[in-house]
């Protein structure tokens, strides 16, 4: 059994104030640490989740952030996985404590995704998380590619360009509620209207941004947590992975993620139960339709375009999607991205989440998941509220 | 703090070397799966299907049926399926009239390799 004990982000935006990405990890760590009531000398291991050296200008960050926060001594490793580095990280801390490797894991997602370089330079790196010698020898930007990918869902599950306004007012009204959202607005249709094509149909509204950022999560095995982090602290049931092919086109279906279907279900099988038993989830809306798309891999709903329009994934509907904000609202600091979800889901089911977007009903199992590329390295992790067997 | 960094790859194209030279050509050459007898395009070392190593390439017609297109600040682009292929593939599309249902390969000489369709030459 392994809890999550320990759970913070710094705000994810673009940070003006002379901080770098080793303050924000120091940061995330001490607060999560804090948490779970632990000294740096309790933590076994550090895995950090960074997805590219060319945001932190630092090949193996993990050594000179365990060096920051008081770990040298502990295993240190930096995963990578794309979009997907976070989630990563969590089931390489996962899997540490069942293998009985470590008894207390810290996990640090982190990357300076808006303020190291300018936008066009990171939108260019990012034009690297395809297969460089395909897809990516025409140039296309990840924008296009997540566009082409998004008609051909549009087109079989019956979506319109409102659905994908309709997505991006969800996530940044959540927004509003998170003091540490890059995005908290309510969009006009006018907005939505002016918004300037980037790739058809998705507009600028419809992307999330680049931020700065960290999360931080410790994971402990029940027998070494802290006697009340054991009775109330929320435990990783399930992990799931599954990768598809890179190129869009080579694959059995353009607008379904296939591989994240594949991660759910072990993760599902994992934990023991369906995805009926979701009572919330933190999905990867890099762009307002591929939330859609993961709503629809995850089995969160058989028709996730007439469930939103429904109102299902409100923050008071039946299976609230993103009350952080989601990457669209909250932001997106690439290698913090996956961790901070799972550091959501495990606030929530604890109740200690911010006031505004906190359920009042109880919980019982969150979903966090995370994907690299377009849904093409992907990750699921499942939580469940703690005090259960 | 303002740091720079400058850097100017060489890349090997290796196992790829044909489909390159193929770009920059204009001919559609493809790997082909001695099991199933597919053809993809771009070339993959293994079938995804089969799970066997390709044996070879195969050059395809070069011409290709578009499916998906996307427009924008960020360029055109499309998905199509080239004619003998088993899958399809993303490539750029700035060269064709917006309502194109096919183009063809487009030749790159000059420069790096770039995967682009053309419209079809008037029959």
């Amino acid at each position: 059994m392994v809890l999550v004990i320990g759970a913070a982000l710094t705000p994810f935006n673009r940070r003006r104030d002379g901080s770098g990405f080793r303050d924000w990890a120091a940061q995330a760590f001490s607060d999560a640490l804090r948490m779970a009531g632990l000294e740096p000398g309790d933590i076994d291991a550090l895995i950090v989740s960074s997805e590219s050296d060319f945001f932190t200008l630092q090949l193996n960050p993990a050594s000179v952030i365990a060096q920051d926060i008081g770990l040298c001594g502990a295993e240190t490793l930096r995963v990578e996985g794309g979009g997907g580095s976070g989630q990563y990280a969590v089931h390489v801390g996962v899997e540490r404590i069942l293998s009985g490797r470590a008894q207390r894991v810290a996990v640090l997602g982190v990357d300076p995704s808006a303020s190291a370089l300018d936008g066009d330079s990171i939108r260019e790196l990012y034009g690297y998380s395809f297969d460089f010698w395909t897809d990516g020898l025409s140039g296309i930007t990840a924008t296009g590619l997540y566009a082409l990918s998004w008609q051909a869902f549009a087109a079989e599950y019956g979506a319109a360009g409102t659905d994908l306004d309709r997505v991006a007012t969800k996530n940044r009204c959540n927004a509003c509620e998170n003091p540490g959202a890059h995005l908290p607005r309510i969009h006009t249709a006018e907005e939505f209207e002016a918004s300037p094509v980037i790739a058809s149909p998705y507009k600028r509204l419809h992307c999330s941004p680049l931020s700065d950022g960290a999360a931080a999560l410790i994971l402990s095995a029940r027998e070494a947590a802290p006697a009340l982090r054991q009775t109330r602290a929320p435990a990783i049931t399930g992990i799931g992975a599954a990768s598809d092919l890179p190129g869009l086109g080579h694959r059995k279906s353009l607008g379904r993620f296939e591989a994240k279907s594949l991660a759910a279900k072990r993760a599902y099988e994992m934990a023991g139960i369906s995805a009926s038993a979701i009572d919330l989830a933190e999905v990867y809306d890099a762009y307002v339709g591929a939330e859609l798309q993961a709503i629809a891999a995850l089995g969160l709903s058989a028709d996730p375009v007439a469930a939103l329009r429904d109102g299902r994934f409100d923050a008071d509907g039946a299976c609230p999607i993103n009350l952080s904000g989601g990457l669209i609202g909250q932001g997106a600091p690439v290698g913090a991205t996956g961790v901070g979800q799972a550091a959501t889901c495990a606030l929530l089911l604890e109740g200690r989440y911010h006031k505004g977007l906190q359920p009042e009903r109880p919980l019982g199992h969150a979903l966090a998941d995370t994907h690299g590329g377009v849904g093409t390295s992907c990750a699921v992790t499942v939580l469940r509220a703690g005090g259960q067997a | 703090m303002k740091h720079q960094v400058s850097l100017d790859y060489s890349l090997a194209e290796g196992w790829l070397a044909p489909w390159i030279e193929g770009l920059r050509q204009g001919k559609a050459i493809a790997s082909h799966c001695k099991t199933c007898g597919g053809a993809q395009f771009p070339p993959l070392r293994v079938c995804p299907d089969c799970r066997t190593p390709s044996d070879g390439w195969v050059t395809l017609s070069g011409r290709a049926a578009i499916q998906w297109r996307t427009t924008g600040a960020d360029g055109d682009f499309a998905v199509a399926k080239f004619e003998g292929a088993h899958g399809a593939t993303v490539l750029r599309s700035a060269h064709l009239p917006p309502h194109a249902a096919h183009g063809r390969l487009r030749a790159c000489a000059e420069g790096p390799p770039i995967l682009q369709l053309e419209p079809e030459p008037d029959l």
